[in-house]
C-alpha cells in the first residue's frame, strides 16, 4: 500500500465513526471546516516555494545535540519532513 | 505514518547522496518515542514554538473550536509541545539543495494529505542529473 492509500484508509476508519474513537459526525464536520479554512487562510501562498532560498536553521535532536543545516547541506542535498506530532 | 514510509526509502535518500530529518513542535521526550517505536534512523528536531517553521510560512494556530476537539481526543498540545501557543506546522516535504535553494516544497492544509516517498526519491535523482 503506498502511502496516501494507508492515509486514505486511516481517513475512512476514523471518519466512519466507528472504534476506538467513535467520532461523531459533527466532529468530523468540524474538522473538515478547520481545513477549509485554513486552506481559505491563503496560508499555502505563503509557504516558501522552489526557487527561495532556504532559511538557515540550527535545532536541537532528540538527544539535545544540535543539528546545523548548513552542515547538513555541506553534504548534499536535505529531505524535510514537517511533521505535527505522534499523537 | 508519514516518518515511517521516509524511513523505508532511507537506502535510497543516502544513495542519492542527500540527508533526511524531521521537524516537529514536539518536546524532545515525545520525539524520543516516536524513534524508538518506529526504529527511525534519521534526526528529528525539536523546533520549540514552531520558530523555525515559520521561517519557512507554515505555521498556523489551531483555533478555538479545534483545540476543543484535540484536547476531546487527549491531543493537549501544550503538554506535547512544551509551550502554550497551539500553533502547528502545516505538514509539508521540502528539498533543498547544497546552494540552499528549495527545490520542492510539498504542503497540504488537509492532514491527510503527503507527497509519496518515492515522488521525493525521483525529484532527488533528477536534481543530481542537474
Amino acid at each position: 500500500m503506498s502511502l496516501q492509500e494507508k492515509l486514505n484508509k486511516f481517513r475512512k476508519d476514523f471518519e466512519s465513526g466507528g472504534p476506538p474513537l467513535n467520532v461523531s459526525p459533527d466532529i468530523i464536520a468540524t474538522m473538515h471546516r478547520a481545513t477549509d479554512e485554513l486552506r481559505a487562510s491563503g496560508i499555502i501562498e505563503r509557504i516558501l516555494k522552489p526557487g527561495d532560498k532556504a532559511p538557515e536553521f540550527s535545532l536541537p535532536n532528540a538527544n539535545g545535540d544540535m543539528i546545523q543545516s548548513k552542515d547538513l547541506l555541506a553534504k548534499g542535498n536535505l529531505v524535510i519532513s514537517f511533521y505535527r506530532g505522534g499523537w | 505514518m508519514e516518518l515511517s514510509a521516509l524511513q523505508e526509502i532511507m537506502p535510497q535518500i543516502s544513495e542519492a547522496g542527500a540527508s533526511l530529518i524531521a521537524i516537529s513542535p514536539q518536546r524532545q521526550e515525545h520525539l524520543r518515542q516516536m524513534i524508538k517505536k518506529d526504529n527511525l534512523t534519521f534526526d528529528i528536531l525539536t523546533d520549540e514554538g514552531n520558530k523555525v517553521a515559520a521561517q519557512f510560512g507554515l505555521v498556523f494556530k489551531v483555533p478555538d473550536y479545534l483545540k476543543e476537539i484535540y484536547l476531546k481526543f487527549g491531543i493537549d498540545l501544550e503538554r506535547f509541545n512544551g509551550d502554550d501557543s497551539w500553533t502547528l506546522p502545516v505538514p509539508a516535504r521540502l528539498i533543498i539543495d547544497t546552494s540552499s535553494v528549495i527545490k520542492a516544497a510539498d504542503a497540504d492544509p488537509d492532514y491527510t494529505v503527503r507527497p509519496e516517498p518515492d515522488e521525493t526519491i525521483e525529484k532527488l535523482k533528477a536534481l543530481i542529473v542537474g
